[in-house]
């Protein structure tokens, strides 16, 4: 018997819209409006993020956390060991001296420390740790100066054959001095260094180290440099690896010998990598996974406001997106024209198109040296250029012409009366780049100015060879201030501006030095004044980051400032019911 | 046939060094993976970090030093040569290892592809123009239009609802029933039934999604395939000495009509490793499709390049096994 050729259709519409049907159904929303980005129980954070979601803990149970990335080695200090997800591992391995809190405080260790460690001299600059005499490797071997004299001459950078992250600030060190036993340690340095604190923050053990080769020569050295890749079979923290599977995961387990005064409950931690970020929402929501920690998107956090049982949080991390304008270019290098185009741009038209439906409270960022939850953070911009980033197109049209260019038919004219630009808009094609270069086009058609897009996959040539004339991208910043220097000191390895300026270079190489935190701020805040007026970059927002954990776990939460939400696992444990 | 492999498989070689030199000139071109690795540290990596990152990864020598000493390294020692990931790092091995990953994948898709083809086709093919017919059609053209990662993030979102609708089902660890990433779980359970039946229900999902996006093509292939054979003269014969129908179509018909199958199948080896990719990033599963995009991610040149050699290779042994097949499926060819 044949079938109707309409019934046949029919069939096929009903079982197509079956299938869509099925692919859009979503759960009842338990979390509240659509403007509220963190869920009941993670809605302390942006005012108590060091303590948010505590509570007591019950002993037992295991925790799945996803990682973005698998861990390939385990050396932290190595330059292909030193990533995020490789940290967030060893963080509950290796003792450190200072942690940094989700509130941006730098925070010493009272479980390595007696007393936090003092600055005793500024000339020669001299600090000294007196450890716990608890403080023990699980073996039983005391940390001591051994460990600190290994650290620091793994990363002095002495021996180039050792293929470290960094030296900023070990190769400062002129001498490192035991005393008490090896429980007081001395560091010597030849400049101030006013980043100290950042310094062995990731103690790797010396007698481990010295198990491959004679660590007092760099031969052995670089033998225990390599030895550190492997799977620690060690600790000195609060948790011990287990099992590690370089595809899947990797298994930590209590430290018996933990030395620390927050015992850990879990019976285990388990990381699995996740190497896709739109895979872990479905794996917590199928609950093979029970905490995230993720760059957001609109997907995600409607994702996250239809989970039952999960509480959330979207806050501003600590990196920010900014657009760079070279110098170079001809008519770039003129403070009329770049004030002008800052001001035509509207940082909140970037915002809205990007990250605002998914981060309500995105504002636009007001420095250059602090992110918008750092302390010492203010808004100079609102202060000295309170035109910039303002969508001000009057404002930059007033300016453009006090110098003498013009608009006719729409373009915009030198003095010469010759045409400006077109000039080049690089960023490197993510969703929110593309969009932010949308706005940026447009806008600055009305003052005659036209931009054209382009997308680069290469980002660090597009920076290292100036193929730019205006260009989008982020920094990650840090508690930790000096590094600030290298972004905007006349030739710095990371200054994509060719900008410079004397009294900016002096203001950053005296707070590089200055060891008063309160003074370094005043530094970088002054310095941030002659920046904003010399109008070479402009801050946008600070990126938002997304942490979502089973409403079962307590003293899980984010940690945007460097330490990550993992700096605390010792905390970490079921809520007690 | 012995003689015949032989030669298939050395012909097989120029073949081979055309695509390694194609794959590896496309690879140099694309990624510089050094700068990859460390774009963007702040504060920047060391200058002599960065020499020695070039030095181990050869691209401190000219492109034809890099070719052939890449080359000489895969035919004399095996090796892929070094990961921009980690020194940790071995590139054949890691290969070798997301290769069985895929295998797994790929051949229990391709089993269950093949099969479920075979017997729709054959079945719409001898009942033509029934409501079997065009219901495996309508089926057959709605997964050919379906992309492979539709596919894949609808039956996973499927099984998530399924598991929440269903929580009594739940394992023992709390997850959902139909697990949704990785081959295997990560805290499988202690007992040899119970890993075993963990192995099966990973396995669950990206199978099905592979199969649907092979079933489609070749359960149209088979279809043609079989109606060609059936209105033969040879089967005319067949019904008309009083063979069973059984007998005309499996023992007269379906040796011949799944000649062409054959080739079909094998050049879905190509297409099947290719949705691989889709499908084990969307289920996590560390096979080849997963080694490419991380190697494409880190601008990992020495993973892709021998990411595409060995899948080069797979596909022409698909098509050396599809060619003996003809001599097993047809009497009447014989090699020489």
């Amino acid at each position: 018997m044949r079938t109707p050729k309409r019934l046949t259709g029919l069939v096929a519409i009903a079982a197509a819209s079956l299938l869509v049907a099925g692919a859009c159904s979503s759960k009842a929303n338990n979390s509240g409006t659509t403007q509220q980005q963190n869920s009941f129980g993670y809605s302390e954070c942006p005012s108590k993020p060091d303590t948010c979601n505590s509570g007591p803990r019950k002993q037992g149970g295991t925790i799945i956390a996803a990682l973005g990335k698998k861990i390939q080695n385990f050396n932290i200090d190595a330059s292909d060991g030193n990533l995020v997800e490789s940290v967030e591992v060893m963080n509950a391995i290796l003792p450190g001296a200072y942690t940094f809190l989700p509130s941006g405080k730098i925070a010493w260790n009272p479980d390595l420390f007696t007393e936090e460690p003092k600055v005793t001299n500024t000339s020669p600059q001299t600090v000294v740790y007196k450890i716990r005499p608890e403080a023990k490797w699980d073996d039983g071997t005391a940390i001591n100066v051994d460990d600190f004299v290994y650290n620091w001459k793994l990363q002095d950078g002495h021996d180039k054959n050792i293929l470290v992250a960094g030296t900023t600030g070990y190769d400062d060190i002129t001498g490192v001095v035991g005393s008490d036993n090896g429980q007081t340690v001395t560091v010597t340095f030849k400049d101030p260094y006013s980043d100290w604190r950042g310094l062995f923050g990731s103690l790797y053990p010396a007698h481990i180290g010295a198990k491959a080769g004679d660590i007092k020569t760099d031969t052995g050295l670089e033998a225990a440099f390599k030895d550190m890749y492997k799977q620690p079979t060690w600790t000195g923290g609060a948790f011990k690896i287990t099992a590690y599977d370089k595809a899947t995961h990797v298994e930590l387990v209590p430290n018996p010998a933990w030395y620390g005064r927050d015992k850990p409950t879990l019976d285990k931690i388990v990381y699995q990598f996740i190497t896709d970020p739109k895979q872990q929402l479905p794996a917590l929501q199928n609950k093979e996974i029970n905490a995230l920690n993720v760059q957001p998107s609109k997907d995600l956090y409607d994702g996250l406001k239809a989970l039952n049982g999960v509480l959330y949080s979207i806050t501003a991390g600590y990196s920010w997106e900014h657009i760079d304008l070279n110098t170079k270019n001809k008519w770039l290098a003129d403070l009329a024209l770049r004030t002008a185009i800052f001001d035509t741009i509207s940082r909140q038209d970037i915002i809205d198109k990007t990250f605002k439906s998914y981060f309500p409270s995105a504002k636009p960022l007001g420095s250059h040296n602090f992110v918008s939850s750092a302390n010492g953070y203010k808004d100079i911009l609102s202060q000295v250029a309170p035109d910039q980033g303002n969508g001000k197109v009057d404002a930059a049209k007033k300016v453009l012409t006090d110098a003498g260019y013009t608009i006719v038919n729409g373009q915009l004219k030198d003095k010469t009366g010759a045409n400006v630009g077109p000039l080049s808009f690089v960023h490197t094609g993510t969703v929110a780049r593309a969009a932010t270069s949308e706005v940026v086009v447009q806008e600055l058609k009305q003052i005659g100015l036209t931009v054209t897009d382009k997308i680069t996959d290469d980002l660090s040539t597009t920076l290292q060879t100036e193929a730019f004339d205006m260009i989008l991208f982020g920094w990650g910043a840090s508690p930790l201030l000096s590094p600030n220097a290298d972004l905007w000191k006349t030739g710095g390895g990371n200054n994509f501006t060719q900008w410079g300026d004397a009294s900016s270079d002096k203001l950053l190489a005296d707070m590089t030095k200055e060891l008063d935190l309160n003074k370094q701020i005043q530094m970088l805040n002054d310095q941030d004044v002659i920046l904003t007026k010399a109008a070479v970059v402009m801050p946008i927002t600070d990126k938002p980051n997304a942490m979502a954990v089973s409403d079962t776990y307590v003293n899980i939460r984010d940690n945007t400032a460097g330490s990550y939400f993992t700096y605390n696992t010792q905390s970490w444990g079921v809520k007690q019911s | 046939m012995f003689a015949y492999t032989i030669r298939r498989l050395l012909q097989a070689i120029p073949i081979l060094l055309v695509a390694s030199f194609i794959a590896f000139w496309l690879a140099s071109v694309s990624f510089d993976p050094v700068a990859t690795k460390f774009a963007g540290r702040n504060p920047p990596v060391p200058r002599q970090t960065i020499l020695l990152e070039r030095h181990r990864m050869h691209m401190d020598e000219g492109f034809f030093t890099q070719y052939f000493g890449w080359l000489k390294n895969i035919v004399l020692h095996a090796d892929f040569g070094p990961s921009i990931e980690s020194s940790t790092i071995n590139v054949r091995t890691t290969l070798l290892h997301a290769v069985t990953v895929t295998a797994r994948l790929v051949t229990a898709a391709l089993v269950i592809s093949v099969v479920l083809a075979v017997l729709t086709g054959v079945i719409s093919a001898y009942k033509q123009y029934t409501w079997f017919d065009y219901a495996m059609t309508f089926i057959g053209f709605l997964f050919l239009a379906m992309p492979a990662f539709w596919i894949a993030t609808l039956l996973k979102q499927g099984a998530i609802n399924f598991n929440e609708a269903f929580p009594s089902l739940n394992r023992p660890n709390g997850s959902g029933f139909i697990p949704t990433i990785y081959d295997r779980s990560t805290l499988p359970p202690a007992d040899f039934g119970g890993q075993m039946l963990d192995y099966f229900l990973h396995l669950v999902l990206p199978t099905i999604s592979l199969s649907l996006i092979n079933y489609a093509g070749l359960s149209r292939f088979q279809r043609s395939s079989m109606l060609e054979v059936l209105n033969s003269d040879y089967v005319r014969l067949a019904r008309a000495k009083g063979l069973r129908p059984r007998t005309v179509m499996v023992r007269h018909a379906l040796r011949t009509a799944l000649i062409p199958m054959t080739t079909a199948t094998s050049l879905t080896i190509a297409v099947t490793l290719g949705g691989a990719v889709i499908t084990e990033t969307v289920f996590q599963w560390r096979g080849m499709g997963d080694f490419l995009v991380n190697a494409i991610n880190n601008g990992d040149r020495f993973g892709v390049q021998g990411w595409l050699l060995l899948a080069g290779f797979i596909v022409v042994l698909g098509n050396i096994v599809a060619d003996l097949l003809y001599g097993v499926l047809d009497p009447r060819i014989r090699y020489a």
